[in-house]
């Protein structure tokens, strides 16, 4: 099994790889990609069976919190049975997304304003070096010149602070991290191609 | 267990007072404690005095008083025997066990027994010799039963186990009287009670220390050979004939120095032991009776034979010694003081007598309880009852040449055996080993442990400052929004890329077929919906397209769904006419890389698993490049740098315009910049702009704009307060640690 | 209507629930939370059941055509194998499956970083030295500073150092600087990314509570 995963990594990769630059490549490419779609979405079946597998045995266990894995195993099993039913597109099961999962992740993310103001509070007091003097004055700086001022707005601001440190500033330094993660993602892809690297073999 | 004394050999627990160990039988209690005296133990020490009074004598049973009778009877007789013959006593050395004993000053009423006086002979003044060594006589005395435990009744000793063990120490001790006694020994050592026995005695033990010094070297062969040298009586139980050169013990087998200490070999008497003495040691041999009958007498006999076959010269060949009667020995000698108080143990039965004691039968083992077994340490393949039983084992030098089963089989102790004995190699953990091995254990895993948090003090404030900052931001913008206010204009620039995307769509053609791609969690819906909603909502109000809904996210469905039927509800867009639902594209890029090489073969159905690429929505689109534009709605850089990476060979000319989180926005920025985006809108700034040019439709961000100036206000402030105030607060500690 | 308002409710008692973590941690808000973890993978295994299997695999294989179910043999057998993962004894079974997913996405991944990233960014660096394209001064020293940024930034990233003659383990000197100078722009960058998740993470808390009003019928 180990060279059989081995084999069809280092083989599907490179076949897909030259699909990019040999037009011959392009059909049996495509091929392997629709396979690799199925493949996916067994996989997040896999992970829904993970879950269900994680929160039994800590009910099976009688560990702690093991109520509410119950009540969230309740949940999922009754919203499965539906979706089952009734089909993703249903009203029904729009409506359910519109009632738990929508206020539930949009309130979540509104935690985390008041928590990333808490973090940038007490910053200097954890760090006070000059990076966090620098990352604090940027974040201040722009949350300024990103409002507008009662009863009008500020110019310089708005339209000359924010503008520049934005296209200017933080570009170079945006386009930095995204030729570094292109070249991580170039290395860490070819391990995975020739071998270096077997992330698919698990424990 | 009162005042338990813990054997150095085993490791059991053993009552205080007794003096070998229950299991292995390992002496307990020097002799020194036995004795109660601080003196080293030497045979020549003098016994205590023999003082007995009165209560003492009511107190001594009759079978004691009856042979202290007839010892002092006998010793009176045999003091005058040997008064003649006595010999000038030899210079002590310190290999001479009982030399020592010609040196005690005898008491009045302690007669030498007979037999004692034959063997050790006695000097001219009736003293005994000089005392002998304190080591040899620590060897001989090792492992022997301290004199006063033998017949104690305290010790649940039977009679029986105590006429063994004074079988076992005295080899002459019979219940015959001194006479008979000492014709039998006179027969068994080939002499008569005549009184030419003094002279004969002398002799032979004369020779035997002639013999012993004049040939140290070891044996040239096996068998004892006569000579001049050996005694008469050693040749008559040997079977050797006279004139056979004398096999004399090597180097390794010296002849006891007790033996050349002597009356016949060195010229100089040897004290006889003191009757008061009578320390019963092993090294006296076995008793004359068959103590072992039932082993019978066979092995007894090849063990002697086995020995002079070695070479040796067994002082007491063990089958003359079993015909002596042990009784006879102890009515003939006078109880020494130490036995005056020993009273004869009750009748108890066989079980109740040590092992050693139990010698008509095998010795079993002890009937320990189970906890106690378990408690014991594992030793395969060694069974001490069994090795007690099984130990027959003739001395081959040393006091106890000749001797067989004297010594109980010590655990460690030399065995002949051409073969190591196996153990068992099963570690013995005790609770101890096991308490300790718990404590690393839980030192190594506190390692791992992470160290506790502060003090309750800092989190407090902690938890207090978070407190705040929430009350400060609910409250404000709670108190804008339900207020309504709209105190706070929106900006008046429009961001390049706001400006791109608004000119990207404008530029569409009317009811074109657009590919909106909803790549946006649930999370940032609230944000998406208000930053998108402008654009979208101008392009569906300027071109009536025909959209095509895909999204990798399972919810991306649910949330396009809700974008069109919420914020661009006015549009009144409705799925199967107006737009199709592709569904969830799973695989990420993977999945966007099939997608954008073959969208038919990628998404052969519909969200409902219906037929969408022959509807009339998609009427003649098949790849990706037919879309006449791309509009990927995402709130974080990776969805955005998939679709921006994978389309880029396949979508042709069609315009890619982004609306993007705030969050993601500025690290698609250089996406616009390198011109692989053909427009990016951006939170709700970059939708300000938008809204603007749609004539301030659908309003979602005039909305919000009011608590979100506020809200970056708050935050601003409370950042550049808390900030200056941890930074006055350190500068305050390094002043007060440099002061 | 009743639907409405009992998925209204729902929505606002779960909002509350929430929310009521700024307090502290309360079992309310673990409730809600294991709620809508259980809710959100019901229906995530749903959609890919609905989505993905059924239309891309069992369908085909049911009323395709014998070359589309001789095409299909490998990815049915391999999801076979992928399901064994959920159970630790033969989750070793799931290997194959998992290695060609992970071989065609380290492929496509390479393809995209190199086709979509690397080279059009680095095109759009040298394209904005251009002379021509600066036009001004002020455009000259903006990509002055944009490359400069690109490049301090990219060094701020080597890591590669050796051992000194006080036994140290340090860069290059010159590197040393040039990354000191990325660190400064990595940090501008890292400020402006913080506002946009903080304008973000606003926008939502915003949202709630427009959403707690409209339901009271206020705001």
């Amino acid at each position: 099994m180990r060279v059989l995963a081995i084999v069809l990594a280092v083989l599907s990769g490179f076949v897909v790889l030259a699909g990019y630059f040999v037009p011959t490549f392009t059909e049996i490419q495509i091929v392997l990609l629709n396979w690799a779609i199925i493949l996916a979405g067994a996989a997040t079946i896999v992970g829904v069976f993970n879950l269900i597998l994680v929160h039994a045995d800590r009910i099976h266990k009688r560990e702690k919190g093991g109520t509410y894995s119950g009540i969230l195993l309740i949940a999922l099993f009754a919203a499965f049975l539906l979706g089952l039913v009734l089909g993703p597109g249903h009203a029904d099961m729009r409506r359910l997304v519109n009632a738990v999962v929508v206020p539930a992740e949009t309130s979540l993310m509104a935690l985390l304003a008041v928590s990333l103001i808490y973090g940038s509070v007490r910053l200097l007091a954890r760090r006070p070096d000059l990076m966090s003097v620098v990352f604090l004055a940027t974040a201040v700086l722009m949350l300024l010149a990103s409002a507008t001022l009662p009863f009008g707005q500020a110019s310089a601001l708005n339209d000359f602070i924010r503008p520049w440190i934005q296209h200017v500033l933080a570009l170079g330094g945006a386009r930095g991290l995204l030729i570094g993660v292109a070249l991580g993602t170039l290395v860490t892809g070819l391990r995975v191609l020739v071998g270096a690297d077997r992330p698919y073999e698990g424990a | 267990m009162e005042d338990a004394v813990v054997c150095p050999n085993c490791g059991e627990q053993n009552p205080a007072d007794m003096p070998f160990c229950q299991h292995c039988q390992w002496r307990l209690r020097t002799l020194e404690a036995e004795w109660g005296t601080d003196q080293e133990v030497r045979p020549s020490n003098a016994p205590a005095s023999p003082q007995r009074d009165k209560s003492e004598d009511a107190s001594v049973p009759d079978w004691l008083r009856a042979s202290r009778s007839q010892a002092s009877h006998d010793s009176a007789a045999f003091g005058g025997r040997l008064e003649a013959g006595r010999q000038p006593a030899a210079p002590p050395s310190d290999d001479d066990l009982l030399a020592g004993l010609a040196q005690q000053d005898q008491p009045q009423d302690e007669e030498i027994p007979d037999w004692v006086a034959r063997i050790v002979g006695m000097s001219e003044s009736g003293s005994p010799g000089q005392a002998p060594s304190s080591e040899n006589e620590s060897e001989l005395l090792e492992g022997a039963p301290p004199a006063d435990q033998a017949p104690s009744a305290e010790h649940g000793i039977g009679q029986e186990e105590s006429q063994s063990w004074a079988r076992d120490s005295l080899p002459l001790a019979t219940d015959i009287g001194p006479q008979e006694g000492a014709n039998r020994y006179a027969d068994a050592m080939g002499t008569q009670e005549s009184g030419t026995e003094k002279s004969e005695i002398n002799e032979w033990l004369r020779n035997l220390d002639a013999a012993a010094a004049a040939s140290p070297e070891p044996p040239a062969g096996p068998g004892l050979s006569a000579s001049e040298n050996v005694p008469t009586w050693v040749r008559r139980m040997t079977g050797v004939p006279d004139g056979q050169p004398q096999e004399t013990p090597g180097p390794a087998d010296p002849v006891p120095d007790w033996l050349s200490g002597s009356p016949g070999r060195s010229g100089e008497p040897v004290s006889a032991p003191p009757s008061s003495l009578g320390i019963p040691t092993r090294s006296q041999g076995r008793p004359l009776e068959a103590t072992d009958k039932a082993s019978g007498e066979a092995p007894a006999q090849s063990a002697t034979s086995a020995a002079i076959s070695r070479g040796v010269v067994p002082a007491f060949p063990l089958e003359d010694i079993q015909k002596l009667d042990v009784d006879a020995v102890f009515a003939s000698m006078q109880m020494p003081v130490w036995m005056a108080g020993v009273n004869p143990p009750e009748a108890t039965s066989v079980s109740d007598l040590p092992p050693a004691a139990q010698e008509e039968e095998p010795i079993a083992p002890a009937d320990l309880p189970s906890w106690v077994r378990a408690m014991r340490p594992v030793v395969s393949g060694v069974d001490q009852a069994a090795k007690l039983e099984a130990d027959k084992h003739l001395e081959g030098r040393g006091p106890l040449l000749g001797l067989q089963g004297v010594l109980p089989a010590l655990p460690g102790a030399a065995l002949p055996s051409g073969r190591p004995e196996s153990h068992s190699m099963k570690l013995d953990v005790s609770e101890r080993h096991r308490a300790h091995a718990r404590l690393l254990e839980s030192m190594i895993a506190a390692e791992t442990q992470p160290l506790p948090l502060q003090g309750t003090g800092q989190f407090r404030s902690h938890r207090m400052l978070r407190w705040a900052i929430s009350a400060i931001l609910v409250v404000g913008l709670g108190a804008n929004v339900l207020t309504g206010a709209r105190n706070f204009p929106l900006p008046a620039g429009v961001p390049n890329e706001s400006i791109a995307g608004i000119q990207a769509v404008e530029s569409l053609p009317p009811d074109a077929t657009v590919l909106a791609v909803f790549d946006y969690e649930p999370a940032t819906v609230g944000e998406m919906e208000a930053t998108a909603a402008s654009l979208m909502h101008h392009l569906l109000l300027l071109k009536h397209p025909r959209l095509a809904v895909i999204s990798t996210s399972p919810t991306g469905s649910a949330l396009a769904g809700r974008f069109l039927a919420g914020a661009l509800a006015d549009r009144a867009y409705m799925r199967g006419v107006h737009y199709v639902d592709l569904g969830y594209l799973p695989g990420g890029l993977a999945g966007v890389r099939s997608f954008a090489q073959n969208p038919t073969a990628a998404v052969p159905l519909g969200a409902s698993s219906e037929q969408v690429w022959d509807s009339s929505v998609l009427l003649g689109t098949r790849r990706l490049s037919d879309f006449a534009a791309i509009i990927l709605l995402t709130d974080s850089l990776e969805s955005g740098r998939v679709w921006i990476e994978q389309t880029a060979a396949t979508r042709g000319t069609s315009p890619l315009v982004m609306v993007a989180s705030a969050q993601a926005g500025p690290m698609l920025l250089p996406y616009f910049d390198s011109g692989q985006a053909d427009g990016l809108i951006a939170g709700l700034n970059g939708a300000a702009g938008a809204e603007i040019a749609n004539n301030g439709l659908p309003g979602l961000v005039r909305r919000y704009w009011d608590a979100y100036s506020l809200g970056l206000y708050l935050a601003a402030l409370l950042i550049t307060l808390g900030s200056t105030w941890h930074v006055g607060i350190g500068i305050r500690e390094r002043r007060a640690e440099t002061a | 209507m009743t639907t409405d308002f009992l998925s209204s409710a729902a929505a606002i008692l779960l909002t509350v629930m929430v929310l009521s973590y700024l307090v502290g941690d309360n079992p309310a808000f673990r409730i809600a939370v294991h709620v809508f973890v259980g809710v959100t993978a019901g229906y995530v295994a749903a959609v890919a059941w609905w989505q993905v299997l059924l239309p891309d695999l069992i369908l085909p294989l049911v009323v395709g055509s014998a070359a589309t179910r001789a095409m299909l043999a490998v990815p049915l057998l391999l999801s076979g194998l992928l399901l064994m993962k959920a159970w630790p004894p033969l989750s070793r079974l799931g290997a194959p499956a998992m290695g060609m997913l992970v071989g065609v996405a380290a492929a496509v991944a390479i393809g995209g970083a190199i086709q979509g990233t690397l080279f059009p960014q680095l095109q759009a660096t040298l394209e904005s030295t251009d002379p021509e394209r600066l036009g001004s001064l002020e455009g000259f020293v903006n990509s002055a500073l944009v490359l400069v940024g690109l490049i301090t930034s990219l060094a701020y990233f080597q890591f590669s150092a050796s051992v000194k003659a006080d036994g140290s383990v340090r860069r290059l000197g010159l590197i040393e600087f040039v990354a000191a100078i990325g660190a400064v722009f990595l940090a501008i960058t890292l400020g402006v990314l913080f506002a946009g998740a903080y304008s973000a993470a606003l926008t939502a808390l915003i949202e709630r509570l427009h959403f707690l009003a409209s339901f009271i019928g206020l705001g």
